[in-house]
């Protein structure tokens, strides 16, 4: 029995692995994945001709997410991060009953046995997939402005496991039967308290899982300001609507990244050095109108599981999002062309609106984070030949892979992206 | 840019790239620890010079011998019982003999035991019952042998007739008693009957029979009448019949007529015998005898009155005619018949007379033979069942009786006494040491310690200042009635004062006695006393059901098993000596800890003496080693009990009563060995003889008989809940035993850590500290197996020489 008031406890710290606003969820990841997006790293630096039509097809997957960088910048596994070992001082430090075990334990021979009792780690080992396929229809407005707009499609699967290692259990084996409470007490599977737990207080038992839904239908702008023989300077304008999956305060396996209305702008100005050879520094932020969000409100700091009845509607103001990034891009041919990039930026903190429920800024601890990601991108595109002799359906190909080499309260993505756009 | 600058700066860009990628840190996480020893046996040869004594050294060291204790000799017995060791035992057994010559006090009768006491409770029933059955079944037996004797009669009443001679009337006679006889035998009476009452016919009827044949001879071989009828008195002496008073008259008559017969020679004589005859004579048989044989002298006397004939037979007739008619009438005709002639004929008719009434008789008395067999055996039978009840009535008499032949010893030695009063730590100490002696006894000496130790057993009722009131319903009830008893120090009780050591010490003992007497283990009840048959004590009486054990192995297994747990009763009851101790190390009683329905959690439990019916405030280890080594013994005892064919355990709730009370007994050992090994462990991982509860602290004494007896209790702690735990405190105290009390200059363990200058060595600390340490030798490495040897094995030697 209070075993699993602990767990209680247990299980919420996973709330502290959640980022950017979406508390007591396992992971949370900024799923920004649109073409033309400034986060997007096939940065686009073209616009259509007028009256073109540009129909795109995005496949990517996103994965490594099972790794994330700490408040300390450090890379760690998730299931390292978020597992938790039970021994005497954990156990005895929440509950009076495990106290008073510990302290009887004690009484057994020379050795302080109840200070050495360990009923071992607990390992929630998850492996998140997403994968995407994105139609985009984009059209020419004029010669400088771009317009567009993208249907995500999300897959999502995430495999997970509960683990118990590491405990000391057997040697407390040999007290079985002195006391009901501690046989429960080396009964005890973690993994099933845990999701005992969770299931008593109203959340979705954690188990392995894989649905696709629509995304976040986003429109796009791209406009070219400034424009010279070897330089350009451009304005994008992403505008995502909440039409995605709307958080859900219950699936502690959630992506809740959804389901906002956001406007992101990013400033890129694109440098010719030479002929084959660009340089594209760029600037962006993004900002999340603040939404109504039904959430569960802890009533305190230890409160880290709360109950079902704490759910209260509040208002999130997402914290702003920035960065700054530069791109290369090398024309290796008419033909193909290779782009390397890296991008740096911040999150501001999130903030929620009161509760009479409990404390909503809890919910906000750890939303703030940091981030510096690579890219390396190659493409083919015949849109040169068919301007020369008409005789090649004009599309770009590229394939794009990207990484999180470092940040802090973020998780790693490591991804690969897929695109084929065609012009007509 | 040309195209190999183009592709040297694209590999830079991806070296960059991937000289970015990041690493991932791995976790620390590991296995937990668990208890382990903390410290390693000191090597005592390293850290001193020749540390371990010869023989020669020890025996120096021990100085000259002394006098055994009980608890010495225990020790020893023990040792040679772990050890496997012949040598002890019979060292033991020698000095045991020793004491038991000299110390042993207060004989006590057979007929005085309580055993035979609880013999005769048990059996009053059971006898009484049996006793009725059998008296029921011999009066109906006895019934059908008087019905078999009527039918013989009959047969012999058709056969006989009054005229036989007697000669024949014998024969018909043993006819009837070989017959009745033959009936019995082949009937399915009581074996006794069948037995018993052919033997007595043939015994003494035909005995009787046979004399009066020889009578009968013998009678025909006499002349006279005189001669006939001594013999008849001579026989009638022998045979040993009652005549009754009018026979006996007659015969009187017969006599004066057979002297007067022999007195004639004259014809005034043999007139006065005539008229003796006359008067005799009923008036038929005067007509017969006298007006056949001479007219004229019937009419003479026929005409006579009474007062004339008794003048005749007087011979003093003074009438002048009378006289004339007897001289001219009756003489001369007496003489010309013939005097001698007149004196046969009355001898022969007398004879005659006689023989005819003899078989007269003889055909009467036949004819009542029957009856008179009847009647002789319904008297004998009567005797019998008055055996039979004076048997019932004096059953453990008999049983004493028995067993003093059986034993060969008059009484039972019974306490012993070192000093004036009979200490019950002493009297345990032999009672324990009289178990381990059997082993090497047989014949009456085997018997003797057999019964006494269930005598002993049950007589520790006597140590109980309840003692009236335990036994008010019978040694019996006592048993059956798992009440709690509390044994006081001394038989006399003259201090109100209750220690835990005596608890304890008669709980052990009380389990090693349940070990030897359980009916589903060997041992040394297996022969002996357990095969004595009650026909084997009482001869008196023969019967089937006296062929069962009187010491069968279940009951006396049931009087040590309902003794034991009259102790353990004790530890559950409001009085109890040992407690529970919480989390705060603040006392709970037993009692209030299973009534009450929120148990805290309890880890430990100790014990502490009481005086006055006040618990002391402190707890000693030596008290709780004791109560450890009690437990475990009783735990040990019992394992398969659910095997012993004992009536008592076969009721379930009995069954479940003892399934519980081993589940407590492996708590309270668990907590007793707890609160030893977290509680009483002081500096340098040595234990303290005493906690205070009151000021919660230790004594911060430390003596060698302590560790030792820590040590074999956390043991006997491991050994019974297999609680790992208790084996790595028991190392870690025996480790911290060997660093801080072997002493160089002693070459073995010092008494105490403050001593600093040992001369002498009692041989008592050594039997007591091998004894309590072989327990762990097999546990330690063969290191410190060898060092454990090297340390004893000398001492262990110079002791047995």
């Amino acid at each position: 029995m209070f075993l699993r008031k602990i767990l209680k406890f247990i299980t919420g710290l996973k709330s502290t692995f959640c980022s950017q606003g979406s508390s007591f969820c396992l992971f949370a990841v900024q799923l920004i994945l649109l073409f033309y997006n400034g986060q997007s790293f096939a940065l686009t630096t073209e616009t259509l001709p007028a009256h073109v039509y540009s129909p795109a097809f995005r496949y990517g997957q996103i994965n490594g997410l099972e790794n994330r960088y700490t408040e300390t910048g450090t890379l760690v596994r998730l299931t390292d991060y978020k597992s938790i070992e039970f021994d005497a001082d954990t156990l005895a430090k929440f509950n009076t009953k495990a106290n008073e075990l510990i302290a009887t334990l004690n009484k057994f021979g020379i050795y302080k046995a109840g200070d050495l009792f360990n009923l071992g780690t607990l390992e929630i080992e998850t492996k998140p997939e997403i994968k995407y396929f994105a139609p985009v229809l984009a059209k020419g407005i004029s010669e400088t402005w771009t317009i567009a707009l993208g249907l995500p499609v999300i897959k999502y699967s995430n495999t997970i496991r509960l683990n118990q290692k590491f405990s000391n259990i057997e040697y407390y084996n040999q007290f079985r039967g002195l006391s009901p409470e501690l046989d429960q007490a080396l009964d005890t599977d973690l993994a099933n308290e845990t999701q005992q737990a969770l299931i008593n207080k109203g959340y979705k038992p954690l188990a392995s899982q894989e649905k696709q839904f629509l995304g976040d239908i986003q429109l796009v702008s791209i406009k070219k300001i400034i424009q010279n023989i070897n330089s350009t300077l451009l304005h994008l304008m992403t505008v995502s609507l909440p039409t995605g999956p709307e958080y859900d305060s219950d699936d502690l396996l959630a992506l809740n990244s959804f389901h906002e209305f956001s406007v992101e702008n990013k400033l890129a100005y694109v440098q010719k050095v030479s002929y084959f050879f660009e340089i594209v520094p760029n600037l962006s932020f993004k900002y999340i109108f603040p939404q109504k969000i039904n959430v569960r409100i802890p009533t305190n700091k230890d409160d880290v599981l709360p109950d079902q009845n704490s759910k209260d509607e509040v208002t999130k103001t997402t914290g702003l999002f920035y960065d700054a990034g530069l791109n290369l891009g090398l024309s290796v041919s008419e033909q193909f062309k290779l782009t390397a990039g890296y991008l740096v930026g911040q999150k501001i903190k999130d903030s929620y609106s009161n509760s009479s429920k409990g404390d909503s800024n809890i919910i906000a601890e750890k939303s703030d984070s940091k981030w510096q990601k690579v890219t390396a991108d190659v493409s083919y595109s015949t849109v040169q030949n068919y301007l020369k002799n008409k005789k090649f359906i004009p599309l770009i190909l590229s394939l794009s892979i990207y990484d999180t080499i470092a940040g802090e309260n973020i998780e790693r993505r490591l991804g690969q992206e897929l695109n084929m756009t065609l012009f007509f | 840019m040309t195209t190999i600058q183009k592709y040297r700066l694209l590999a830079l860009v991806f070296s960059v790239m991937l000289s970015c990628a990041p690493s991932v840190q791995d976790s620390e996480n590991k296995k937990p620890l668990t208890p382990e020893l903390q410290t390693n046996d000191v090597a005592l040869q390293q850290m001193h010079k020749n540390p371990f004594a010869t023989v020669g050294f020890a025996l120096k060291k021990m100085g000259p011998k002394k006098n055994y204790t009980q608890k010495n000799i225990q020790n020893l017995f023990e040792i040679g019982q772990l050890l496997k060791d012949q040598n002890a035992n019979e060292k033991a057994a020698f000095y045991l003999n020793q004491q038991e010559s000299v110390a042993l006090k207060n004989n006590k009768a057979f007929a005085e035991t309580y055993y035979l006491q609880l013999v005769e409770e048990q059996t009053k029933n059971t006898l009484k019952k049996s006793v009725s059955e059998v008296e029921k079944n011999i009066l109906a037996d006895t019934d059908r042998i008087e019905k078999m004797i009527s039918d013989s009669a009959e047969i012999l009443a058709d056969q006989s007739r009054p005229d036989q001679s007697l000669k024949e009337q014998l024969a018909l006679a043993e006819d009837l008693i070989s017959n009745i006889v033959d009936k019995i035998q082949s009937s399915d009476v009581f074996s006794e009957l069948k037995i018993q009452i052919p033997e007595k016919l043939n015994a003494e009827a035909k005995s009787f029979l046979a004399n009066v044949q020889s009578f009968d001879l013998e009678f025909s071989k006499m002349q006279t009448l005189t001669e006939k009828l001594n013999l008849m008195t001579e026989y009638l002496k022998k045979l040993e019949v009652q005549i009754d008073a009018d026979y006996l008259a007659a015969f009187k008559t017969g006599q004066e007529l057979g002297l007067s017969i022999d007195r004639i020679t004259d014809p005034q004589n043999t007139l006065q015998t005539l008229a003796l005859t006359w008067k005799m004579l009923t008036v038929e048989e005067r007509i017969q005898h006298f007006q056949s044989a001479n007219q004229s002298l019937y009419e003479l006397f026929n005409k006579k009155s009474d007062e004339d004939i008794q003048c005749l037979i007087d011979g003093n007739c003074t009438g002048l005619i009378s006289k004339l008619v007897l001289k001219i009438g009756v003489y001369p005709e007496i003489e010309k018949y013939g005097v001698e002639k007149i004196k046969a004929d009355l001898n022969q008719a007398a004879i005659g007379f006689l023989s005819g009434k003899i078989n007269a008789t003889a055909f009467e008395k036949i004819k009542e033979l029957p009856e008179t067999i009847k009647s002789r055996i319904r008297d004998s039978v009567e005797k019998n069942i008055g055996l039979v009840q004076d048997f019932k009535n004096k059953f453990k008499f008999n049983l004493a009786e028995g067993l003093q032949k059986k034993l060969k010893t008059e009484s039972l030695g019974f306490y012993i006494t070192s000093n004036a009063e009979v200490e019950l730590q002493e009297q345990i100490a032999l009672m324990s040491n009289d178990l381990y002696s059997i082993q090497g006894l047989d014949g009456s000496e085997k018997l003797v310690k057999q019964f006494g130790l269930i005598e002993k057993v049950i007589s520790l009722v006597d140590f109980s200042n309840q003692q009236k009131k335990l036994l008010r319903n019978g040694l019996s009830n006592y048993l059956k009635n798992p009440t709690e008893i509390f044994l006081m120090s001394t038989l006399k009780n003259t201090t109100n004062t209750l220690l835990v050591k005596d608890q304890a010490a008669a709980l052990k003992f009380l389990s090693l006695m349940v070990t030897a007497t359980a009916d589903w283990k060997s041992g040394p009840f297996d022969s002996g006393l357990t095969e004595i048959r009650a026909q084997d004590l009482i001869s008196d009486f023969k019967s089937d059901q006296l062929n069962q054990s009187v010491f069968p192995k279940t009951e006396l297994f049931n009087i040590c098993f309902a003794n034991a747990v009259k102790i353990l009763k004790q530890i559950q009851s409001e009085k109890s000596l040992v407690y529970l101790v919480n989390n705060n190390n603040e006392r709970v009683a037993i009692s209030d800890y299973l009534s009450g329905k929120n148990h805290p959690t309890v880890a430990l439990a100790a014990a502490s003496d009481q005086k006055n019916n006040r618990s002391m405030n402190v707890t000693k280890v030596a008290d709780l080693a004791l109560m450890i080594d009690a437990l475990s013994a009783f735990s040990q005892a019992t394992k398969g009990i659910e095997n012993s064919q004992s009536q008592i355990l076969k009721d379930p709730e009995i069954k479940l009563q003892i399934e519980n009370a081993n589940k407590n007994i492996e708590l309270l050992v668990l907590t007793l060995a707890n609160f030893i090994s977290s509680q009483m462990i002081g500096p340098k991982n040595l234990v303290d003889d005493a906690y205070d509860f009151e000021t919660k602290s230790l004594s911060q004494n430390y003596q060698l008989s302590n560790q030792v007896a820590a040590i074999s209790a956390l043991i006997q702690a491991y050994e019974t809940t297999g609680i790992h735990i208790y084996l790595l405190s028991a190392k870690e105290l025996y480790y911290s035993t060997n660093r801080n009390y072997f002493d160089q200059q002693l070459k073995f363990y010092k008494n105490s850590l403050s001593e600093t200058k040992t001369v002498e060595i009692n041989k008592d600390d050594v039997l007591n500290s091998l004894n309590h340490l072989i327990s762990i030798r097999k546990y330690l490495n063969l290191t410190s197996q060898v060092q454990f040897d090297r340390i004893f094995e000398n001492w262990y030697v110079a002791i047995l020489l």
